[in-house]
């Protein structure tokens, strides 16, 4: 027993002590991993656990950052009021989101989520035109307990809560009979049904709780930028969401936080590694293109040869080191 | 009039780009949605060619079998490794090579507006073919090549020798295994084909257009387009790019241009909530590999 | 002479299901020879083994070997050896079904010169004149009979040395049995074919095979010609429902009957 509780306990303190030592723009990192880390739990919750594919991610993110960004900026709407609106709006698209997983699977389920994120991000494009906000929307910082968050480190705390309560709130949805409900839907369908489990049930409640945490991520994301536009919601974000997935490691909850600090921490890499290079000063104009590229060839890497990710790498790790096979 | 033949353009755009999906979906039973950025990668290779030779009647050949090559080792070296994996995994490959892809291309041709015409000294010119319709001369060879295409593809998959195993290893790959038919050489040959009528399509685009990365978009509104008539069946990918080119041409013209690139998902969900295995697709089990 | 010879094998599933502990049989050339046993006894996984289609299951191999011709083939790649002239028509999943009877025959790889396949097309054609008939047919369209009779055939124009059937009566109703049973021996007399046979149906089997191997929980209980077989009373009590006491004395063939055959 003290054997676990000792490295949770160094690791959540190193975590609260953060502030103390980092700089801002480490802080800005941390900040950037906890706020990914809430939408990636909700996608492992969905995909790695209940087994349901879905290519929408980004879709919802959007839809919970525009709730939160039309109300603040439509009816001056505060944080508190902000927040669970998104989750609303989740919920709501949630539901539609996850009909067609009554009826589809594989391929035609991940085209139908993928289909559904283009139309969410066209409604988004055209708000955003018929409303003049052809830049984006602005939304002033938030207020929490009297005070306006504006540095990275006043934002830490919060967003460390956040990510906290949504992990502790994932786990204990997984050892309820709803985790188990998912497990069972997972692989094996028929004999889920078989067994009394209600199927459809099962799977939508996993779009729903899934896409509601989602829309709150998105909408915690539109408060911390200050800013809420259309094109920061691209397809490339839902792969970015899929790939933390499957970088963490498929059906654990550490997963997705691995893989969110991973992929988080990625383009940043990088940055620092191309400018080690001569040529850095060439390279410079096409940092993004490189991003894309190393992306894709590290999310090839762990798909064709470790597809348990990282989770799976520290597994292996582990047996070898204790000798077994 | 004009409206008609801005319909068969686009649905020969379509046509000419969703016979890949359908053709690797059917054989291969893998759904490449890497087929855009492919599409891509081809049309620049004819701007690498025309580099070297001017004369577009070598350049665009030469272009084209590169593209075949390279859609043959796209199997070899990645696809296929992920035979026998997931549904998820082998989508995610797919999206990673195209995000790859594109990483590449900005790297090495840079972001810029390109002109592949220039060089091989091409130019479209607009021509009256019916009272009331231009069309470009372009447009006008892309329609050609489009029905010279669906022509062989389907005069070689119903009579040839490896378009009967094709058909065959698409049905029961296990069956055709234990029958004597080589799996890998018929998925390398089908990504080659794919890669090919993609890159042709991507060429004849870039040819008119110019190229950049928007050329992506196309590959992926002709998705839709291949689903709407079933992921395997080419006679389904031509009626669907009618469907879908139809649609898209008389929503911009009476109703909002804004439209355009939505239209073809609205329809792709449409069908899926209807129909998911298309007008002429092979009704499954809607979660084969 | 035995073309084929499987050795003390073992085959485990998943790592945990031991499927074969031991199985040796062989199967001499020119001969039908047939495995019979309940369900479960490891009909299908020996036939699997030994046509290599056996990864699929998730199986492997752990012991023993299998040689054909004379050269080790256990754990070689399926399409190996296929190409050796080991022919599995298996138990489902046996035709194209969107091709038609003729694109069926046509579509398989033979070991045979051209100028052979097309006559071992016709042989096998003359010998099922039902599938001359619904050469235009859609092989999804055929009867259960017709298409065992067409996935017999297009392994026919492998021009196999060995062919492996799995379950070849399963499903079908008895008269069609008889019919493709005489075929496939006029077959084997006319191309001096070496088949080895799963079935359930040990009157079946005893028809058509010449020898035969009684498999249960994974091991060969019982071998010999069928004739042998045929009269051994255990084998007639479990399998043939008749006994030389009636059904009365069960204690010899309690062994047989765990399998569950009654």
């Amino acid at each position: 027993m003290y054997k676990r509780l000792v490295p949770i306990a160094l690791a959540v303190c190193g975590l609260v002590a953060l502030p103390i030592w980092a700089s801002t723009s480490a802080m800005d990192i941390a900040n950037q991993i906890l706020l990914a880390s809430i939408g990636a739990i909700a996608l492992m919750l969905l995909t790695g656990f209940a087994g349901q594919i879905s290519l929408g991610h980004a879709g919802l993110l959007a839809a919970g950052a525009f709730t939160a960004g039309i109300l603040a900026r439509e009816v001056g709407a505060p944080f508190w009021v902000g927040i669970p609106a998104a989750g609303a709006t989740g919920a709501m698209l949630g539901l539609i989101f996850g009909l067609p997983s009554l009826r589809l699977r594989g391929i035609y389920l991940a085209v139908s989520t993928l289909a559904l994120h283009f139309v969410v991000i066209y409604l988004g494009g055209e708000y955003e035109t018929r409303r003049g906000f052809s830049t984006g929307i602005l939304i002033d910082p938030p207020l929490v307990f009297g005070r306006e968050l504006w540095d990275p480190r006043d934002w830490y705390p919060l967003l460390l809560v956040c990510a906290g309560l949504t992990w502790l709130g994932a786990r204990n949805l997984l050892r309820a009979r709803t985790g188990r409900s998912w497990a069972a839907i997972h692989d094996t369908e028929p004999v889920a049904a078989a067994l009394g489990i209600h199927v459809a049930r099962a799977k939508l409640t996993a779009f729903v709780i899934s896409s509601t945490i989602t829309a709150m991520a998105g909408a915690l994301f539109a408060y911390y930028r200050g800013f809420v536009s259309i094109e920061a919601f691209s397809l490339f974000v839902t792969i970015q969401y899929v790939a933390m997935i499957i970088i963490g490691g498929m059906g654990t909850l550490i997963g997705a936080v691995l893989g969110a600090a991973f992929v988080t921490i990625l383009p940043h890499a990088i940055e620092w590694g191309t400018s080690l290079l001569p040529t850095s000063r060439a390279l410079a104009g096409s940092i993004f293109a490189i991003n894309y590229a190393a992306f894709g060839v590290i999310m090839i890497a762990f798909l064709a040869l470790e597809p348990g990710g990282l989770v799976g790498i520290a597994r292996r790790l582990r047996g070898l080191i204790r000798g077994r096979g | 009039m004009q409206l008609i033949v801005n319909i068969v353009v686009l649905t020969s755009i379509y046509a000419l780009v969703s016979c890949g999906y359908v053709l690797i979906y059917r054989v291969s039973r893998v759904l490449n949605l890497a087929h855009g950025e492919l599409m891509m990668v081809g049309a620049y290779l004819l701007l690498v060619t025309a580099g070297y030779v001017t004369n577009p009647m070598v350049a665009i050949p030469l272009a084209a079998i590169l593209s075949l090559t390279m859609g043959a080792l796209v199997y070899l070296l990645l696809m296929r490794r992920m035979t026998g994996e997931s549904v998820l995994a082998a989508i995610l490959t797919t999206i990673a090579l195209g995000i790859l892809l594109r990483g590449l291309i900005v790297i090495f041709f840079s972001a810029a507006h390109q002109y592949p015409s220039v060089p091989l000294g091409l130019h479209s010119s607009s021509i009256q073919i019916l009272p009331g319709a231009r069309i470009s001369t372009l447009s006008l060879v892309l329609v050609l090549v489009t029905a010279a295409v669906y022509g062989s593809l389907f005069a070689a998959l119903r009579l040839s020798r490896w378009g009967l195993r094709m058909r065959a290893a698409g049905q029961n790959p296990l069956l055709a295994a234990q029958r004597g038919i080589n799996l890998h050489f018929i998925y390398a040959l089908v990504w080659g084909i794919a890669m090919f009528t993609g890159s042709v399509a991507g060429m004849l685009i870039s040819l008119d257009a110019g190229l950049d990365q928007t050329l992506v978009l196309i590959g992926l509104k002709a998705f839709p387009a291949a689903l709407v008539g079933g992921l395997d069946s080419l006679l389904g990918a031509l009626v669907g790019s009618l469907i879908v080119a139809a649609a898209e041409v008389l929503l911009i013209q009476y109703v909002n241009p804004l439209l355009a690139d939505v239209v073809p998902f609205l329809i792709l969900i449409a069908m899926l909530v209807l129909r998911p295995w298309g007008l002429f697709g092979t009704r499954e089990a809607l979660d084969r590999v | 002479m035995s073309l084929l010879s499987v050795d003390n094998l073992h085959v485990t599933y998943q790592r945990a299901i031991v499927a074969l502990s031991g199985v040796s049989l062989s199967v001499p050339e020119g001969h039908i020879t047939a495995i019979l046993g309940a369900n479960g006894a490891g009909k299908s996984t020996t036939l699997r083994a030994i046509s290599g289609f056996i990864g699929l299951d998730n199986a492997r191999i752990t012991k023993g070997s299998v040689r054909f011709d004379g050269k080790e083939v256990a754990g070689l790649a399926p399409y190996r050896i296929t190409a050796l002239g080991v022919v599995l028509v298996p138990e489902r999943d046996k035709v194209f079904p969107n091709l038609t009877v003729l694109e069926n025959l046509d579509v398989v790889t033979s070991r045979a010169s051209p100028a052979k396949r097309a006559e071992l097309q016709a042989t096998v054609l003359d010998h099922f004149p039902r599938l001359k008939q619904l050469l235009n047919r859609e092989a999804g369209l055929l009867s259960g009979g017709e298409r065992q009779m067409l996935a017999l055939a297009s392994a026919i124009v492998c021009a196999p040395r060995l062919l492996l059937i799995d379950e070849l009566s399963l499903g079908l109703a008895p008269v069609i049995v008889e019919e493709i049973a005489g075929r496939l021996r006029e077959i084997r007399d006319d191309l001096n074919l070496t088949v080895l046979l799963v079935e359930q149906s040990a009157a079946v089997a005893f028809r058509l095979a010449d020898n035969a191997y009684v498999l249960e929980h994974g091991e060969v209980a019982l071998s010999g010609s069928s004739v042998e077989l045929q009269g051994n009373s255990a084998v007639q009590g479990a399998y043939l429902g008749t006994g030389a006491e009636g059904r009365r004395s069960y204690r010899d063939a309690r062994r047989l009957r765990e399998g569950g055959a009654a």
